[in-house]
C-alpha cells in the first residue's frame, strides 16, 4: 500500500519556492501497474524519489507498506568501479549473504551479456552497455514494487524480448510504476495512468485515458 | 523479503561503503596505503635531521622518532579526517538513491577508515622505532588509547562542521585547507609545549591538538611533563566539536541532499 496524505513538495529557487506537489492526497493501488505521465519538470522523478524514500516531502506524510525498489534508472552506479563491484555493492547494501551475492552477481553478469566488460569500470561502458547493466541489476532483486525511471528495454530485438519476458515474470509477484516518455511502452506495461500537472496528481483508470488527458494538456 | 532491523541496515551500509571507500579512496594505483605511511615517515625524517643538527636525541625522555611520530602522524590523521569530509557528500551523491544510505554515512565511513588506517600507521612507527634499536618504553598504554580516541572524536566533530560548510558553501570551504596548513606549526607536532617560552605556552595551550599529542607522548616516558595539558580540556573541546558538528549536520542534512 502506498498512500500520500496532504503531501507538499517544493524546491527553493531564487524566485521563491517551486511547487512540484501541492497538498496531494492519494492512494495508489498496489495490485496495478502504473504509468506516470507529465511534461518535463512536472515532478515525475520527484514523485519517484519520494516513493523510494530518497527524498522527503516538505509537508504531509507518505506511507509505504511492502518492499519498494530504489528509483531504477541509469544513475546510482559508480563509474570508477566495475560492473561486478557495483553489483556487489548493491547486494551488500541490501544485506545479502555471501552466497546470495554470488548468485545475484552471476545473474547480472549473465543477463547483461557484458562479457569481459563486466570486470571493467562502468565509465568505460557505451550507453547501450550501461542500459543493459542497469536493467540486469534492477531485475536481480525481488521487490514488491518496482519504481522504474526511464529504464526501458534496450538493445536488439532478442535482448528486448528477454527484458519483456522478465517483466512479465515479475508482474505475477510484484507491481511496477513506470516513468517513461515512450507511450507504447507504457500502454503495453501499465493498467492505470497517473498524470502529474500543476502540483496535482490525477489517476485515470486506464492508460489510454491518461494519454488523452496528457495530449489534451 | 525479510524485514531488517535499523541496526542491521546500518551495519550493512557501513560495511558496503567501507569496502567501496577502500577500493576508491586509496586510488587506482593502490599507492594510497603506502602513502599513508610514507607521508608521515618523510616528515619525521626531515625533523629528525633538523634535531640532529642540534645534537638532541631525546625530547622529554622520548627518543626522537617516537616523539616526532606521536606529533606528526596524529596531526596528519587529523588533517586527513577533516579534508576527507569536505568531499564526502559530493563523492557519494549518486548513492543516496538507495534509501538505506543516508547523508551521514559517508562522513562516518570516511572517518572510520581513517581512524583504523592511522592507528595502524602510528603503531607501525612506534614498533618500527623499537625494532630498529631505539629505546621505546610504554608506561601508560591506556593514556595513549584515551588520547587517540579523544583526538579521533574531536577530528570527527570538526570534520562534520567543515563538511557541512563545504557542502553548502563551497566558496567558503575553499578557506579550510588554507587554515589547516599553518596549523601544523602551532600544534606541537615537532616540538613539545614544555620547551616553549612561558608566554607562548599560554597561547599554544588553547589548541586542543597540542593536548592530544602531549598526552600521547606521556604514554611513552616516565614523568613526561603534562602539567600544561589535560584530558579534561581535550575532552571538553571534543564534546563541543561533536555537539556543534552534529547540530549543524542535523539542521542541514536535507539541504545537503538537495545541493
Amino acid at each position: 500500500m502506498i498512500s500520500l496524505q496532504n503531501v507538499t513538495k517544493y524546491f527553493p529557487t531564487k524566485h521563491g519556492p517551486h511547487y512540484v506537489l501541492q497538498d496531494v492526497t492519494l492512494d495508489l493501488p498496489m495490485d496495478k501497474n502504473i504509468g506516470v505521465f507529465g511534461v518535463n519538470g512536472s515532478g515525475k522523478s520527484t514523485l519517484m524519489n519520494l516513493l523510494a524514500g530518497v527524498d522527503q516531502p516538505n509537508k504531509g506524510k507518505i506511507t509505504v507498506k511492502g518492499n519498494v525498489s530504489w528509483p531504477l534508472g541509469l544513475s546510482g552506479y559508480q563509474g570508477s568501479m566495475s560492473g561486478r563491484e557495483n553489483a556487489e555493492f548493491i547486494c551488500r547494501i541490501y544485506g545479502k549473504s555471501k552466497r546470495q551475492i554470488r548468485d545475484k552477481v552471476e545473474f547480472v553478469k549473465e543477463f547483461s551479456e557484458l562479457g569481459k566488460f563486466f570486470e571493467m569500470p562502468l565509465k568505460s561502458y557505451s550507453s547501450g552497455m550501461r542500459s543493459k547493466f542497469s536493467f540486469a541489476i534492477s531485475m536481480a532483486f525481488d521487490f514488491d514494487y518496482y519504481l522504474i525511471d526511464e529504464l526501458t528495454a534496450v538493445g536488439d530485438k532478442r535482448f528486448k524480448d528477454k527484458c519483456n519476458k522478465i517483466f512479465d515474470e515479475k508482474k505475477g509477484k510484484a507491481n511496477f510504476l513506470f516513468v517513461s516518455h515512450n507511450m507504447n511502452e507504457l500502454k503495453r506495461q501499465c493498467d492505470v495512468g497517473l498524470f502529474i500537472r500543476d502540483g496535482g496528481i490525477h489517476i485515470y483508470d486506464s492508460v489510454d485515458e491518461a494519454i488523452s488527458a496528457y495530449n489534451a494538456a | 523479503m525479510l524485514q531488517r532491523t535499523p541496526l542491521q541496515i546500518q551495519k550493512a551500509v557501513i560495511y558496503s561503503l567501507l569496502v567501496r571507500e577502500m577500493k576508491t579512496r586509496f586510488g587506482s594505483y593502490r599507492m594510497g596505503y603506502a602513502w599513508a605511511l610514507l607521508e608521515p615517515l618523510f616528515q619525521i625524517m626531515v625533523f629528525m635531521a633538523m634535531y640532529s643538527f642540534r645534537d638532541r636525541a631525546t625530547v622529554g625522555g622520548l627518543v626522537l622518532p617516537v616523539f616526532l611520530a606521536t606529533g606528526i602522524a596524529p596531526f596528519l590523521y587529523f588533517k586527513k579526517v577533516v579534508t576527507q569530509s569536505l568531499g564526502a557528500v559530493a563523492a557519494n551523491r549518486n548513492l543516496f538513491i538507495y534509501r538505506q544510505v543516508r547523508v551521514f554515512d559517508p562522513f562516518l565511513v570516511r572517518f572510520l577508515l581513517e581512524m583504523m588506517v592511522n592507528f595502524v600507521v602510528l603503531l607501525v612507527f612506534i614498533v618500527g622505532a623499537w625494532h630498529i634499536g631505539y629505546e621505546v618504553k610504554v608506561v601508560n598504554s591506556l593514556a595513549f588509547l584515551n588520547a587517540y580516541i579523544l583526538l579521533s572524536l574531536f577530528s570527527f566533530g570538526l570534520s562534520l562542521i567543515f563538511g557541512v560548510v563545504n557542502t553548502l558553501y563551497p566558496e567558503v570551504g575553499k578557506f579550510i585547507p588554507v587554515i589547516l596548513r599553518p596549523l601544523m606549526f602551532i600544534s606541537g607536532t615537532f616540538f613539545s609545549i614544555n620547551d616553549m617560552p612561558r608566554g607562548i605556552q599560554d597561547i599554544l595551550a588553547w589548541n586542543p591538538l597540542i593536548h592530544a599529542f602531549e598526552l600521547m607522548r606521556s604514554a611513552f616516558a616516565d614523568g613526561y611533563n603534562t602539567s600544561l595539558v589535560s584530558f579534561e580540556y581535550l575532552g571538553m573541546c571534543t564534546m563541543v566539536a561533536l555537539f556543534v558538528g552534529m547540530l549543524m549536520f542535523r539542521a542541514n542534512w536535507r539541504r545537503m541532499l538537495a545541493v
